[in-house]
């Protein structure tokens, strides 16, 4: 919550730079390209039990093992089957004991585009909706709106949130 | 978010609770870690939520404070108080605050530490405490440096004693500081005077035993020399006087003009300490910066060690300098024969791993001698990734052979390279893991002056005796394991033995035995501290659980499943068990350290022989052996050492048990089934048991029919972590399977517990 504040206050200064796009539905998402370790096809994934939905489960990335979180049910959305454009991106995420690689299930991988911090809004007010935590700015591209997310939050929070309820 | 930052407030109370237990009178560094550990608490997110707790750690981190300033005394006795309101904050976090009686006791408590008398007496146990501590030691002529006054500046022609505490002075210039002028050569320097420091210790411990051994005096003398040296090559002032001056007393002794008593003992044991501030606050400057360093005033130790060292302590003399030219000194240690604490040679095959059982009483010699051969550093980081990378090449391997294309072709010649190539790459992984294996003996050595301090402090006569100190360890796993031990064998020198005079009433020696062993057994490494005091107090233990609505008034549980009740939390061993007051720290967090390696820890007692704790540790975090099973499209891997077999069941073994639980006969036991696809909710191939087969595993001496669909084979797997997803009930972790797919390794702890839902678990308050 105290994170969510600091952030309102710098909303436009420190967050121009390049954005990988990626499509959820209709939807048009950005995030941070310091983040991003790779871009992957789908694969066999491994169901862990016990955890939530959105967490598909964990898959084998050149010998490690990392968690694949389904972008579409982790914000509520409707799930739909896998295609040849269905794209894993890998990102660095904080964990319990350090960053670890994690995968976000996505429809499918856009561009990267710069957005300069004049081009950023800050983040629509939803009222109650917690979810607006996960989301940076607005970033206006071409007069379309990219959803620019903390993937931090997205991510990392979910991860840790899981883990403690398991507790 | 909410339930995260909870569990974070549990575990950094463990860790609080694990630090205290470390805690010794006079190491104020240790002290400091425990400051740190209660600020941060205040910070937790979440803390708002336990008003209680914070009110509580505010409290506590004053008095701590006070202590390290020196207002209120750094004694033992204040730190068992301490450990007394850590245990109730445990006990008011598990309850939510919701329980007044906690915040009262821990009020009382702080209040008795805060009116504890002020630091010139703080000798003088308090009277309740007074009653509880055994009658003073008989055994030990040597000064006490527990309760031995001193003032904080002896006069100079007295110095009776050990310094009480180590005085800074105010820290020269950054430009003053030459030993900053080559870091490398200070980097070399820390890490190997803390190794020679560790076998001054163990030497020094030795020689209690055998006072006139010369080659024993020998391996102390060394090492100081070497010390000083290069403490006077690098412009180490402190070190180099301080160094030197002990090295002095003990040239003394291997001449033969001054006698290896207990004072000297005491005056190596005292100094070594000292040093070790001294070198690690070099290694927190080399970490954090200049601005680090801590001018120690070394005047009342030199002073001390001279004043043993002319024998008359009312008369000190100056001894006359040696003629040894610092520059003279090699930085190196290879160049010099001291003894180095034996580390394993990475390159060398691990010596025989079988418990060869020897006593601690073996001639240092011998062991340490067979240890020395040629061995090299490694960085701990390379070895990790060279392990890891091995890990893949096998797996790799394994792909590649088993690709279709490849799998059909019947080449001889091709077959043949295969089976060369595999037999290479275990090799190569066999080597690599044994690399990180390292003998169990530095982590027991330390225990010896562990007892040693502990029985002189209570007055009782132990022996410790051990075995097995070359079984190797997984060096991950070494540092872990090391708060658990010493909780452990202070609980059993504290509430096991029981004081000489008792036990010669019970017509039992008067020197107690703490055997502490360790050896492999199976895929285990096992570490096994046995005492032969009082034993557990079972009855006590059911009475306190009846209390503690973990179990039922006409529960039938049997005296091993009581007594191992102690490990649950809340379960102080303090005022249950024994009715010696300890630091109320319960064994809870033994457990859980314990169960952080992928261990698990028993007891067993019998009341008035002893008590009997065992570790068993996986050899190594890295590798298991196990069965791959399938589960609808799902596979898991068992480990294979919980696994007594494997069996299709007959429909008229099957049972079902008031409807609810299900059973199946197996060789005239009734085993319950657990269905792993009900239990991780994947779609299973068979619904019936008798269609399907059942794996029976053993767990904490019951066994238990595990339903699967299918048996795959038998596989040496690699462990991983699961990324960020750790603590998944009934998931140990995952390994990548032959055709690159990632199989989940079963955690027969948490399937038992959350298939059965113990009548032994953690009553919840709503």
């Amino acid at each position: 919550m105290g994170a969510a504040a600091a952030i309102d206050n710098s909303i436009g200064e420190g967050l121009g730079g390049k954005y990988l796009t990626f499509s959820l539905g209709t939807e048009e998402y950005g995030i941070v390209i310091t983040k991003i370790r790779e871009i992957i096809g789908i694969m066999e994934i491994t169901a862990v039990p016990h955890t939530p939905d959105f967490i598909k489960g964990v898959i084998n990335l050149r010998g490690r093992v990392i968690p694949i979180i389904e972008l579409r049910m982790r914000f509520g959305m409707e799930v739909r089957p896998y295609d040849e454009r269905t794209c894993i991106i890998v990102v660095d995420v904080p964990g319990p004991t350090g960053t670890v690689q994690v995968g976000m299930l996505v429809d499918s991988v856009s561009e990267v585009v710069n957005i300069g911090a004049q081009d950023i809004e800050p983040p629509p007010d939803f009222g109650v909706s917690t979810d607006a935590e996960n989301i940076i700015g607005m970033g206006k591209i071409k007069g379309k709106l990219k959803i620019l997310l903390d993937v931090d939050q997205v991510i990392g929070r979910t991860l840790a949130s899981t883990l403690s309820a398991l507790k | 978010m909410a339930e995260n930052s909870t569990a974070m407030i549990a575990s950094h109370l463990d860790e609080m609770a694990l630090k205290i237990m470390m805690v010794e009178p006079g190491d104020l560094s240790i002290v400091g870690e425990l400051v740190v550990l209660v600020e941060d608490l205040q910070n937790l997110e979440g803390i708002e939520e336990f008003p209680t707790l914070k009110k509580m750690g505010q409290a506590l981190m004053s008095v701590i404070g006070q202590i390290v300033m020196n207002e209120l005394p750094d004694s033992a006795q204040n730190y068992d108080l301490i450990g007394q309101c850590i245990g109730l904050m445990q006990e008011s976090y598990r309850k939510h605050g919701e329980d007044d009686v906690s915040e009262k006791s821990f009020t009382a408590l702080i209040g008795e530490i805060s009116n504890a008398s002020p630091v010139p007496e703080a000798g003088l146990p308090a009277p309740e405490a007074e009653a509880e501590r055994p009658s003073k030691p008989t055994v030990a002529p040597q000064v006490d440096s527990d309760t031995s006054p001193l003032p904080t500046t002896p006069p100079p022609a007295i110095v009776s004693g050990p310094p009480q505490e180590m005085r800074i002075l105010a820290s020269p210039a950054v430009e003053a500081m030459e030993f900053l002028q080559d870091l490398e050569l200070l980097t070399g320097f820390v890490s190997e005077t803390l190794e020679h420091l560790e076998s001054i210790e163990v030497n020094i411990l030795d020689l209690e035993d055998n006072p006139t051994d010369q080659e024993i005096i020998n391996k102390i003398f060394r090492p100081f020399h070497t010390i000083k040296g290069v403490a006077g090559f690098l412009n180490l002032k402190n070190i180099q006087k301080l160094a030197h001056s002990t090295e002095n007393l003990l040239d003394d002794v291997r001449n033969g003009i001054h006698a290896m008593d207990a004072q000297v003992i005491e005056v190596v044991l005292k100094v070594g300490d000292f040093l070790k501030t001294m070198v690690e606050n070099l290694k927190e400057v080399l970490a954090n910066g200049p601005e680090q360093y801590k001018n120690y005033d070394i005047t009342d130790y030199v002073a001390w060690v001279e004043s043993v060292q002319s024998g008359n302590p009312a008369v000190p003399n100056k001894p006359a300098p040696q003629a040894v030219s610092p520059t003279q000194a090699p930085p190196a240690v290879a160049a010099q024969s001291s003894p180095v604490v034996p580390r394993p040679a990475p390159t060398a095959p691990s010596q025989a791993s079988s418990p060869a059982p020897s006593t601690a009483k073996t001639p240092p010699a011998t062991p340490q001698k067979a240890a020395i051969g040629e061995s090299i550093k490694v960085d701990v980081e390379k070895l990790d990734s060279l392990v890891n990378a091995v890990g893949e090449l096998v797996i790799m391997q394994a792909t590649v052979r088993s690709n279709p294309k490849i799998a059909v072709l019947s080449d001889p010649k091709l077959l043949k390279d295969f089976a060369q190539l595999s037999r290479i790459t275990s090799e190569l992984q066999k080597t690599a893991m044994s690399m990180r294996m390292v003998p169990i003996r530095q982590t027991f050595q330390k225990m010896i002056r562990l007892v040693r301090d502990l029985s002189k402090k209570t007055g009782k006569e132990v022996n410790l005796v051990m075995e097995g100190e070359e079984t190797e360890i997984d060096r991950n796993m070494v540092d872990s394991i090391y708060d658990p031990l010493v909780h452990m064998m202070r609980n059993s020198v504290d509430h096991g033995v029981q004081t000489p005079a008792e036990r010669e009433k019970l017509g039992k020696p008067r020197a107690g035995v703490v055997n502490l062993r360790a050896y492999q057994k199976g895929g285990y490494m096992v570490i096994e501290i046995e005492d032969d005091g009082q034993g557990l107090n079972t009855e006590k233990i059911r009475r306190k659980a009846i209390e503690r609505e973990l179990i039922k008034e006409n529960d039938k549980s049997t005296n091993y499943e009581l007594n191992n009740l102690i490990f649950l939390p809340g379960f102080s061993t303090a005022d249950t068990i024994t009715d010696v007051s300890g630091r109320g720290v319960g064994m809870d967090v033994v457990k859980k350290a314990v169960e952080k390696l992928r261990g698990k820890v028993e007891a067993i007692s019998e009341p008035g022989k002893g008590s009997l704790f065992v570790i068993r540790l996986p050899l190594t975090m890295a590798i298991i052996d196990g069965i791959i099973v399938r589960v609808g499209s799902e596979r898991y891997i068992i480990p294979t050492t919980a696994i007594q077999e494997s069996l299709k069941p007959k429909q008229e073994s099957y049972n079902t048990v008031q409807g609810k639980g299900e059973t199946l006969m197996v060789r005239g036991s009734v085993l319950p089934i657990i269905r792993l696809y009900k239990l991780f909710q994947v779609k299973p191939t068979y619904a019936d048991p008798w269609d399907a087969i059942v794996v029976v595993v053993d767990y904490e001496g019951r066994q238990w029919a595990i339903m699967v669909d299918e048996l795959l084979g038998k596989q040496e797997v690699v462990i991983k972590n699961l990324g960020g997803l750790s603590d998944i009930p009934g998931v140990a972790g995952g390994t990548i399977l032959g055709d690159g797919r990632v199989g989940l390794i079963l955690d027969l702890a948490g399937i038992v517990q959350s298939h059965s839902g113990h009548s032994v678990q953690e009553s919840q308050p709503a």
